[in-house]
C-alpha cells in the first residue's frame, strides 16, 4: 500500500493540473451563474448596433422603439461591424441612411436597412415594419411626424399581462448543478492519471515477477494494491464532496447533496474501473496522458457535460446511451429539474443501478486482461 | 538530402510527437463538430413555434387573434403553429412542454410562458404588437377615421431592407476550428524543440546530440535539414487537418483557396521555430522545456478562441494589440480574414505579423546556440 501512494504521489502535477482546471471552472461558474430561474417574465434582449444617419424625429424615435426592450448601441467600431456579427457579440445592426425620414413620409422605399446571420430575430424585422405602420396610421390620424412617433411609443408601453410557470424547484443554473456535472470529467481524467502509472508498475513483467518471488502471497499483494487503489480514489472524491460543500453548501439541498453524492460515488467506482483496465492496457506517462484526455474529454463532450444533450444530435444522444456518464447525467439533472425527489426516486435509483452495472461490467474486463497478462 | 529523410523518418516515428499533433486535433475536431453541429441551428435558426389560445369562462373567443397569428410568417415558414383549446387542456400542453406559451384571451389578455427564453420573447412581442394596433383602430373607430387607419395598416410597403453579410460562412462556431488548427500549427514546436533537443548535449537526448555533434555534417547543413523535417511533418499535418475538416467533417469552413496552403506553410514554420527557440534560449530539463512550451501554446490558444468562443473578439475591443501578437490569434485571424470575411488586407497583416515573429525566432535561437556553442568551446579550452 506504502508502494501505491509513492506512485500516486509521483503522479499528482501531472494531476493537479486537472484539479486546477475543475477549481477554475467551479469558480468561473460561481460568477456566471448561482441565480434562480426569475418566476417574473424578463425578455431576452438582443444586442443591436444601429448607425443612424439621418438623425431625425422619425430615426430617433426608432432608436428609442428599440431599445425599449434590447441592448442598442450606436458608438461602435464600423469597420469591426462584420467581425462583430459572425462572433455573435451583436445580434442585429440597423442602418438608417441620409434622408430616411423623407423618403418614408414621401412613400418611397429605401434608406433603412439591417444585417444579421440569425435566422430567428425575423420576428424583430416584423416589430420594425409594426413600428411604421403604426407611425403611418397615427399619421393618417392627422397628427405630425413629432406626435405620430410620440403617439406610438407611448403606445407601446400597453402591454399583455405575462406569467411566468416554470415548476424548476432549483434552477439548471445553479453552481451546485455545474459542480456535480463537471466531476463526470474530472474523476476519469485524474484517476487514469494517478491509477494508471500503479497498474503500470505493478503489471511490468519484471516487477510483477519479482514480487511473486517474495515472500507475500498473491492474496495479499491483491489486497495491498485493492485498498491502496480504493485509498487514492476515496480520498480524491471526499476532497471533492468537502470542497462542494465548502464552496456551493448554500446551493444544496439535503436531498440534493446526498444524491449527488450517492451518484457521484457510483461514477467514482466506474472511473476506478476504467482507470485501472486503462492501466493494464495503456504504458508510459505520456500514453497515459493521451488517453486521460481522450476518454475524458470524449465523454464529457458526448453525455451532456461539456454541451447540454438537448443542443447534441440525436445520433450522439443514443451513442451515448451506451457510455456511463450519460447516466450519471440524467441523475444529475434530475436532481435539478424536480422539486420532490421522492416522485423520481424509482427513476434514480434505475439510474444508479445502470452505472452500478457498467462498473462491474468494466471491471470484468479488467479481469480478464489482468489474466491475460498474468505472467507467472 | 539524405539526412533529410532520415530525419523526417526520426521525428515521424515518435507516437507521442505525432499523438498530440495529429490524433489530438483531430479527436478534438471530431467533438467540437459533434457537440457543436447542432447548436447553430438550434439556438439561432428560425422555428416555429407552438402555442395554445384558449378563452376565459364567459368571455367570446378572438378570431381576429388567432388569423393574425396563423397568419405571421418569415419568408414561407410560419411563425406560429396555433392551437385553440381549453384552459385545462392549454395548461396541460404548456408543463407537458408541447407549447412555448397559452395566450388567455378575457377581459384582459394574459400570456402564460414555461420559462423565460428568446421563443417566450417572440410571444411576447408579438402579442404585445396585437393589442397595440388593436388600440390604434380603437382610436380611430372613436376618432371615425377608421377607413384612414385601416388603409396605412394595409400597406404592404415594406420599410426594411435587408443588408446580406458578407462573410463566406454564417457558422460562428467555425472559431472553435480556426482556433483548433492554430493549436495543432503551434504544436509543431514539439518537433522544433525535439531537434534544438537533439542538439544539445545537456538535454536528456544527450547521447543522440552528441552522436550527431560527432558527425563530419556542418551544424548550419544539420540544423537546415532539421527544420525543414520538422516543417514537412508538420505542413503534411495540416494539410490532413484542412482535409478531415472538409472531407469528413464537412465543416464549412468558408472560402478555400491557395493563400490557404501558403499561410498553412507559414503557421508550420512558425510553430516548429517556436520549439527551436524554446530549445535553445531555456537550457533546463526536457520537462521544463516542454511545460513552457505546453503552457505558451494552450494559453495562446485559450486566447486566440480555443476554450470560450468569442474571446478573440472581446480582445480586439478591449486589447487590440494582444491580437496582434499573440501566436494562435495570428493564425486564426488570418483564417478568418481570408476565408470568411476575404479581407486580403487583414490577411497580409497577420501574414506579416506571423513573419516578423518567424525572424525573430530565428535571430534568438541563432544567438542563443551561439552563445552556447561559445560557452561550451570556452570550457573546453579551459580543460
Amino acid at each position: 500500500m506504502k508502494t501505491v501512494f509513492k506512485i500516486a504521489k509521483k503522479a499528482l502535477p501531472a494531476a493537479s493540473i486537472y484539479f486546477c482546471i475543475f477549481c477554475g471552472l467551479m469558480i468561473a461558474f460561481t460568477f456566471l451563474a448561482g441565480k434562480d430561474q426569475e418566476k417574473n417574465f424578463q425578455a431576452t434582449k438582443l444586442d443591436i448596433l444601429l448607425e443612424d444617419k439621418d438623425n431625425s424625429v422619425l430615426s430617433e424615435a426608432l432608436t428609442e422603439y428599440l431599445g425599449k426592450e434590447n441592448e442598442v448601441s450606436e458608438d461602435f467600431n464600423r469597420e469591426l461591424v462584420s467581425e462583430l456579427i459572425f462572433n455573435g457579440v451583436s445580434d442585429y445592426v440597423v442602418y438608417i441612411e441620409d434622408g430616411f425620414e423623407e423618403k418614408f413620409l414621401s412613400g418611397e422605399q429605401g434608406g433603412l436597412e439591417r444585417q444579421s446571420i440569425r435566422a430567428n430575430v425575423a420576428f424583430l424585422d416584423e416589430k420594425i415594419e409594426l413600428f411604421f405602420r403604426y407611425v403611418r396610421a397615427e399619421l393618417a390620424l392627422g397628427k405630425t411626424t413629432e406626435e405620430a412617433c410620440k403617439a406610438v411609443l407611448l403606445n407601446c408601453e400597453k402591454q399583455a399581462k405575462t406569467v411566468v410557470t416554470s415548476d424548476k424547484g432549483q434552477s439548471m443554473l445553479s453552481p451546485g448543478y455545474y459542480f456535480f456535472t463537471y466531476i463526470s470529467y474530472i474523476l476519469p481524467a485524474i484517476l487514469i492519471m494517478v491509477l494508471g502509472p500503479i497498474m503500470n508498475a505493478y503489471y511490468k513483467k519484471e516487477i510483477k515477477m519479482r514480487t511473486d518471488c517474495g515472500k507475500l502471497s498473491t492474496r495479499k499483494q491483491n489486497i495491498a494494491i485493492v485498498s491502496g487503489i480504493a485509498a487514492v480514489a476515496m480520498m480524491l472524491w471526499g476532497l471533492l464532496m468537502i470542497m462542494g460543500v465548502c464552496i456551493y453548501g448554500r446551493d444544496f439541498t439535503v436531498s440534493t447533496y446526498l444524491c449527488g453524492m450517492f451518484n457521484s460515488f457510483l461514477f467514482l467506482l466506474v472511473s476506478v474501473a476504467i482507470s485501472v483496465l486503462i492501466g493494464v492496457l495503456v504504458r508510459g506517462g505520456d500514453a497515459l496522458n493521451g488517453a486521460s484526455n481522450l476518454i475524458g474529454m470524449g465523454m464529457a463532450f458526448m453525455c451532456g457535460v461539456f454541451v447540454p444533450s438537448e443542443m447534441l444530435p440525436d445520433g450522439v444522444n443514443k451513442f451515448a446511451e451506451f457510455l456511463p456518464a450519460s447516466w450519471y447525467m440524467k441523475n444529475v439533472r434530475m436532481l435539478y429539474e424536480t422539486d420532490n425527489m421522492a416522485d423520481v426516486i424509482g427513476e434514480y435509483l434505475g439510474n444508479c443501478g445502470v452505472i452500478a452495472i457498467f462498473a462491474v461490467a468494466i471491471f470484468c474486463i479488467f479481469l480478464v486482461f489482468v489474466k491475460r497478462k498474468r505472467v507467472v | 538530402m539524405v539526412y533529410y529523410l532520415y530525419r523526417v523518418k526520426r521525428l515521424f516515428r515518435n507516437k507521442i510527437l505525432f499523438f498530440w499533433s495529429i490524433i489530438f486535433p483531430l479527436v478534438l475536431a471530431t467533438f467540437f463538430k459533434l457537440a457543436f453541429s447542432a447548436i447553430t441551428e438550434k439556438d439561432w435558426g428560425f422555428d416555429t413555434i407552438a402555442v395554445a389560445v384558449t378563452t376565459e369562462e364567459g368571455s367570446t373567443p378572438d378570431e381576429m387573434l388567432i388569423s393574425f397569428l396563423e397568419e405571421m410568417k418569415n419568408e414561407d415558414q410560419a411563425f406560429f403553429e396555433v392551437t385553440e383549446t381549453d384552459p385545462e387542456t392549454a395548461d396541460r400542453m404548456l408543463s407537458e412542454k408541447e407549447v412555448t406559451a397559452v395566450i388567455v384571451v378575457g377581459e384582459e389578455t394574459v400570456i402564460k410562458l414555461r420559462e423565460n427564453g428568446l421563443d417566450s420573447t417572440v410571444v411576447k412581442t408579438v402579442i404585445d404588437g396585437y393589442l397595440q394596433s388593436k388600440d390604434i383602430f380603437m382610436e380611430a373607430a372613436v376618432t371615425g377615421k377608421l377607413a384612414q387607419v385601416t388603409e396605412a395598416f394595409s400597406d404592404e410597403m415594406e420599410t426594411l431592407a435587408v443588408r446580406e453579410f458578407k462573410g463566406a460562412s454564417k457558422d460562428p462556431l467555425i472559431q472553435y476550428f480556426q482556433a483548433l488548427i492554430a493549436m495543432a500549427s503551434l504544436y509543431g514546436a514539439m518537433y522544433g524543440l525535439m531537434n534544438s533537443n537533439e542538439l544539445n548535449t545537456k538535454a536528456n537526448t544527450a547521447d543522440v546530440a552528441a552522436r550527431r555533434l560527432a558527425s563530419p555534417m556542418k551544424k548550419i547543413p544539420t540544423v537546415l535539414a532539421d527544420v525543414a523535417a520538422a516543417f514537412t511533418i508538420q505542413y503534411v499535418q495540416f494539410l490532413i487537418i484542412i482535409a478531415y475538416y472538409l472531407l469528413v467533417l464537412k465543416v464549412d469552413f468558408g472560402t478555400i483557396n491557395g493563400w490557404l496552403f501558403l499561410g498553412g506553410a507559414a503557421y508550420s514554420l512558425f510553430g516548429v521555430l517556436i520549439g527551436y527557440c524554446i530549445g535553445s534560449v531555456v537550457r533546463q530539463k526536457e520537462n521544463i522545456q516542454n511545460a513552457l512550451m505546453m503552457g505558451t501554446v494552450m494559453f495562446s490558444s485559450f486566447l486566440a478562441g480555443l476554450m470560450v468562443g468569442g474571446l478573440r473578439i472581446t480582445i480586439e475591443l478591449s486589447a487590440p494589440i494582444v491580437n496582434r501578437i499573440n501566436p494562435a490569434t495570428l493564425i486564426a485571424d488570418s483564417m478568418q480574414a481570408l476565408c470568411i470575411m476575404r479581407d486580403m488586407d487583414r490577411f497580409a497583416t497577420c501574414m506579416i505579423g506571423i513573419l516578423i515573429w518567424c525572424v525573430a525566432l530565428i535571430v534568438v535561437s541563432v544567438l542563443a546556440m551561439g552563445f552556447r556553442q561559445m560557452a561550451e568551446g570556452r570550457r573546453v579550452k579551459n580543460v
